[in-house]
């Protein structure tokens, strides 16, 4: 059973008392304690195609095998990738390809190009005896965006703003889109050391003689360096309202005002099977809370792949293929400065070095939040 | 996998065999029961010659009863009013008028209002629960509002699934398994302000009976209860005036003769429009909120002769509430969302006495529900409507004949449904399709004959048969389906066109109901009830409450009745003079085709709604107790109840198909344990206090199983339905009521009530959920809420 901490109590008086239901709620964090031991594969496979070959890049052409493990003595849940099996991704149900593990867990798609619209792919994999396999899937469509827009909202906790696409839906046609974004925002402290951490490693004592303070001192950047923050909630729709219409002004999500200066943020739109929308919205349903008083109790997330031995196994993910097209828009957050509005920050970078300190640079380390790649569209 | 229903032959050969019992030749005595303003008291306790069998007034005061030549003692009781005996001599066929004398003193009414003494042990009919307006001004309510629901939750057998409900579970029935009837017209959402209050008006309403276990023939059409709440009648003599006003609403209620005598009308209101305040509470959080509601009830009454009488009932409801808080839908641009739902109910009833033991009753019914979901447009003057509708016709007539010890009862009813499953008006907005999915018609007939009468000085039988017939009509296409696959547009193989008024599907079957009664003594008794229930109507959501939007389908091709047996025993004992009252009763219940929801489950604007559902069934079981103090300053009851609602989701092989596996799971509202108390001390004849207590078993949730990785995003995974509970629900309520004027003869009279609902603040939660590795809990009503309310009386 969860684990409770008091809740939060407000002080509501007289007429406050009466009405809104909702001024009631009384949300408390709990800590999640897992309470199942055993394990599920999960499959995390969502291969891209798209008009422009630019819009692409190798993280599109993955498919990802692990296993969720869950220990009921720790009370926690953690994934080991599934390494070294034969994963097959089945085109118009005649021609297989074999992918190649890039890293363990990870196979790829070399040859992008096989990647098609109207055309079928299944996927097809083993876990040691096991064999799995998913429905067969069809490349879609790709629609594009019309128009990639931003509204500074000083009031949205917290300020930022608000980004808008416009499209229009192709009639006829049953079309499910899905939205993700990127934010790259350039960064001129990399690190920091902390007064009484000391970490990480370059913070020497003997680079930082006078490094006995309480504060903390932030580390530049050796090179350029750009921080990339994704969207976390997941933004789909169907066009069961706006068959052949235009569809405007829809939020798919908002760019934290951190910095005085400039950011880039690329919107990519996702034309998606109708199954697979029906499993974003179950991803979207838990995300975005299922104990509320209008939600809908959670779902079991068993997606379309399944044991051909077993169909009973519960198989957890989601083989789809999805044509993608990208936006991308500048924001000089010059709106949000003429409202003499200050910034976030993300990294404090105001904290000067100490005198006499010898500070080295600090690396911009490549991962999935962090490049040192100038982003196409970036302007300085 | 499926219950298996027998309509069992033994039911019918019995009914019939009963209804050939004769009995030696009698009198017969016509009585009719009036307070002293001349006003008919419906529901009043008859009896003769302490007989055990306890004849009630119908709803024009009347009864008729047999007696064989000689001096005999009529005891008539009724509450709050003193009791009569009058005692007559029978030598022919004999009619006498009583007069029942009211207690004066408000306060003290409620010493007296559950007494109906013996009448426990006597009546041949088990799990029937009775609750009058007085019982309910005594207990404490959230914002001192009058509850008919939160009233009932109070007595065994009866649960939700938290505070924010709408509407009651029975016996482990869902919601919509309830007949809920306002002087006979259904009520299809039984709530104001998603759950808070009920819609019921809190000085119109007389009296409320909930069948959970022996259910009368001439009630049909759901599986679960029937709630039977009474408007008063109108008055003939004298005005009478009540009022109030509370934090949430200010109401009134106007009770007088039109022509004396014979035409009366009561009129009663209430609303609530406090919500201007809200944002002096809080701008924050409320700049976009309001919240109003109301209803509207008014009853007419003519009398034109003796033998004819006519009641015409309206009432209307009306809900609004706007909040930023719940999103938008699909494309539409909005921030805002507004609730808008309306009810609008007439009832025309007719009564005519063709002679002195045999009468008629028909009724004309009109119901129209409308509940509206509507977003504004973000910077341009238009506001997105979906939009339904629940439309219901009622015809339905029954004869009440008695002879030679038989009550019995023959009639018919015939019910009409157009159903608009919902409509998508964009109004000027351009960039949304308009979409109306088909209205839906169909036709629900029922023949039902009942009996009440003694078998021998020992046993007592209430039996009844009930027979119903369902029609579904075209316009409609119908789609035909791949066997055994899961219903989705992949399997489909024909689609059948029905023309207007054409029948597509038809369904129907005999429902037998059977009471019976054994006294063990003159203080106790064994009671033994069966019921058989068809409901062709059913609401399709899988939210864990339904909402006022949620859609109401009644049977088609695919989706079958719900078909439901009940077998409940019970014994009954009285103490000390029928000071105390103790009950203990246990049931078991088996329903088939209850419905059920793929996951992900898109029901919004759905026009091949059986493609995201599943057929299942039910079980539930429980043993309910209850002691009762009925006389003296101190009164109340204590009720513990052991209660299971177990479901059985196992459509096909498919995963998608089944839910657990197909195995047995906890439905949302299964809470095992409760616990109730309810404690009323007249202090004096100017204090009154009260003290409620409930404990609870929490309600099941869904937990999850562990955390996975999708799309560089973590998620909760969940693995099996409602396999935790959220912590037990216990919780302490206190009202006091202060009268401040009582003389005699004064005919203004107030009290004062003032209420702490949940005393000790205990912060039950609502329910549990999950954001990626944390969990959450939802707490409404987490603090005490202290409420006042001034009542007003002009009789």
């Amino acid at each position: 059973m969860p684990h409770f901490t008091p809740c939060y109590k407000k002080p509501y008086i007289l007429f406050g008392l009466f009405i809104c239901c909702l001024n009631f709620q009384c949300i408390s964090d709990i800590e999640l304690k897992d309470n199942f031991e055993g394990s599920f594969v999960v499959v995390d496979a969502v291969l891209k195609q798209s008009p422009d070959d630019n819009d692409l890049d190798s993280t599109d052409f993955k498919v990802k095998l692990g296993n969720t493990l869950v220990n009921a003595k720790g009370g926690f849940s953690y994934q080991v990738p599934i390494k070294n099996e034969k994963v097959e991704l089945i085109i118009n149900q005649n021609t297989t390809i074999i992918l190649d593990q890039t890293s363990p867990g990870t196979y790829y798609l070399k040859d992008k190009t096989l990647l098609k619209k109207g055309n079928l792919y299944q996927l097809r994999f083993t876990v040691g005896e096991k064999k799995y396999e998913s429905t067969v899937e069809t490349m879609p469509d790709s629609v594009p965006m019309s128009k990639v827009y931003v509204d500074f909202n000083p009031k949205s906790p917290p300020q930022a703003h608000q980004v808008f696409v416009d499209v229009n839906d192709v009639p006829q046609v049953k079309n499910y889109y899905s939205w993700s974004y990127r934010v790259f925002e350039k960064q001129e402290y990399c690190s920091q050391c902390y007064a009484q951490l000391r970490a990480p490693a370059v913070c020497r004592e003997d680079l930082f003689p006078v490094f006995d303070s309480k504060v903390s001192v932030s580390l530049v950047c050796g090179g350029n360096c750009w921080d990339i923050v994704r969207n976390k909630t997941v933004n789909v729709i169907s066009d069961q309202f706006f068959d052949g219409k235009l569809l405007l002004k829809k939020d798919i999500g908002y760019v934290p005002y951190n910095f005085y200066t400039g950011c880039l943020v690329e919107v990519q739109q996702m034309s998606t099977t109708g199954g697979y929308y029906q499993y974003l919205q179950l991803l979207k349903n838990i995300s975005s809370g299922s104990g509320g008083l209008v939600d809908t109790p959670p779902a079991v997330l068993v997606g379309n792949v399944k044991n051909t031995q077993n169909s009973d196994e519960k198989v957890i993910g989601y083989f789809t293929v999805v044509n993608t097209t990208k936006r991308r828009i500048w924001i000089d957050r010059k709106d949000a400065a003429a409202q003499s509005m200050s910034p976030l920050s993300f990294v404090n970078p105001s904290i000067a070095p100490p005198p006499g300190a010898n500070i080295p640079l600090y690396p911009c380390v490549q991962s999935d939040t962090r490049t040192n790649k100038m982003p196409v569209g970036w302007r300085n | 996998m499926k219950n298996t229903i027998k309509i069992n032959c033994f039911f019918i050969v019995l009914f019939l065999a009963l209804f050939s019992q004769t009995h030696a030749q009698s009198f017969i005595i016509k009585g009719s029961v009036k307070n002293k303003e001349g006003k008919n008291i419906a529901g009043a306790s008859v009896r003769v010659d302490s007989d055990n069998y306890v004849y009630e007034t119908d709803s024009l005061g009347n009864f008729i009863v047999s007696a064989s030549k000689g001096y005999h003692s009529i005891e008539i009781k009724f509450l709050s009013f003193l009791t009569e005996r009058p005692f007559i001599k029978v030598v022919s066929d004999t009619t006498i008028i009583v007069t029942m004398t009211e207690v004066v003193n408000q306060l003290e009414q409620a010493i007296i209002t559950a007494d109906r003494t013996t009448e426990n042990i006597r009546k041949p009919v088990l799990g029937v629960l009775q609750i009058n307006n007085k019982v309910l001004k005594r207990i404490p309510v959230a914002f001192g509002e009058t509850d008919l629901l939160r009233g009932l939750q109070m007595l065994p057998g009866v649960s939700t699934v938290g505070e924010a409900s709408n509407g009651i579970n029975v016996r482990g029935g869902s919601t919509d398994q309830n007949l809920l009837l306002l002087d006979d017209t259904p009520i299809f959402n039984p709530t104001h302000m998603f759950g808070l209050f009920s819609v019921f008006p809190p000085d119109a309403v007389n009296r409320a009976e909930l069948y959970k276990g022996n259910v009368p023939s001439r009630f049909g059409g759901r599986a679960s209860a029937v709630l039977d709440v009474a408007i008063e009648n109108p008055a003939l003599d004298s005005l009478r005036f009540e009022g109030g006003i509370s934090l949430i609403s200010t109401r009134a209620t106007v009770n007088t003769p039109i022509i004396k005598g014979k035409m009366g009308i009561l009129a009663s209101a209430r609303g609530s429009f406090m919500d201007f305040l809200l944002p002096i509470v809080s701008k924050k959080n409320f700049e976009d909120t309001q919240a109003k509601f109301g209803e509207t009830c008014v009853k007419l009454s003519y009398i034109p002769n003796a033998k004819n009488t006519f009641f015409l009932t309206s009432y209307y409801s009306k809900d609004f509430f706007q909040t930023g808080l719940l999103g938008t839908i699909g494309n539409i641009n909005s921030k805002i969302t507004q609730n808008d739902y309306s009810t609008l109910n007439f009832a025309l009833k007719h009564f005519h006495t063709f002679k002195e033991n045999l009468s008629m009753s028909t009724s004309a019914i009109y119901v129209d529900y409308k509940p509206k979901l509507i977003l504004p447009e973000v910077g341009v003057d238009n506001k997105v409507v979906f939009q339904s509708s629940v439309g219901f016709r009622q015809l339905k007539s029954n004869i009440d004949y008695y002879k030679k010890g038989h009550q019995m009862k023959l009639g018919f009813t015939a019910s009409y449904y157009s159903i608009s499953p919902g409509e998508l008006v964009p109004n000027k907005s351009p960039t949304i399709n308009p979409l109306t999915l088909p209205l839906e018609k169909s036709l629900e007939t029922g023949l039902f004959v009942e009996d009440n009468f003694d078998i021998s000085s020992r046993i007592s039988v209430s039996a009844g048969l009930r027979y119903s017939y369902f029609m579904n009509f075209g316009p409609s296409d119908v789609r035909l389906y791949k066997p055994d696959l899961p219903l989705s547009d992949l399997t489909v193989t024909s689609i059948k066109t029905y023309n207007s008024g054409e029948i597509a599907k038809t369904y129907g079957g005999f429902e037998p109901r059977l009471g019976l009664r054994y006294t063990l003594n003159k203080s106790s008794s064994l009671k033994l009830a069966y019921n058989m229930m068809r409901q062709y109507i059913q609401i399709i959501t899988n939210t864990t409450t339904p909402l006022p939007t949620s859609r109401w389908k009644t049977s088609d091709e695919h989706i079958k009745p719900v078909v439901s047996q009940a077998l409940s025993i019970g014994w009954f004992k009285n103490f000390s003079e029928n000071r105390y009252e103790t009950t203990l009763e246990a049931y078991y219940r088996a329903t088939d085709n209850i419905l059920d929801y793929k996951q992900g489950a898109n029901l919004l604007l759905q026009p091949y709604v059986e493609t995201e559902l599943l057929e299942g069934i039910n079980k539930s079981y429980g043993v309910e107790f209850m002691v009762a103090k009925k006389k003296g300053e101190k009164t109340g009851w204590l009720s513990y109840t052991y209660s299971r609602s177990l479901n059985q989701v196992n459509d096909g092989p498919e995963f998608s198909q089944r839910i657990n596996d197909g195995k047995w799971f906890p439905a949302n509202y299964d809470r095992p344990h409760t616990l109730n108390a309810f404690y009323n001390y007249n202090f004096n004849k100017f204090h009154n206090f009260s003290f409620t207590f409930t404990y609870s078993t929490g309600r099941p949730f869904t937990s999850p199983k562990g955390v996975f990785a999708y799309q560089g995003t973590s998620y909760p995974f969940f693995d099996e339905r409602n396999n935790s509970r959220i912590p037990a629900y216990n919780r302490l309520d206190f009202s006091w009521n202060i009268l401040t004027t009582i003389k005699e003869g004064k005919r203004w009279k107030n009290y004062w009530s003032v209420s702490v609902y949940n005393i000790y603040g205990k912060g039950n939660p609502y329910s549990i959920f999950y954001k990626e590795r944390k969990s959450y809990t939802l707490k409404i009503f987490a603090v005490p809420i202290f409420s006042l309310a001034y009542n007003l009386r002009f009789e």
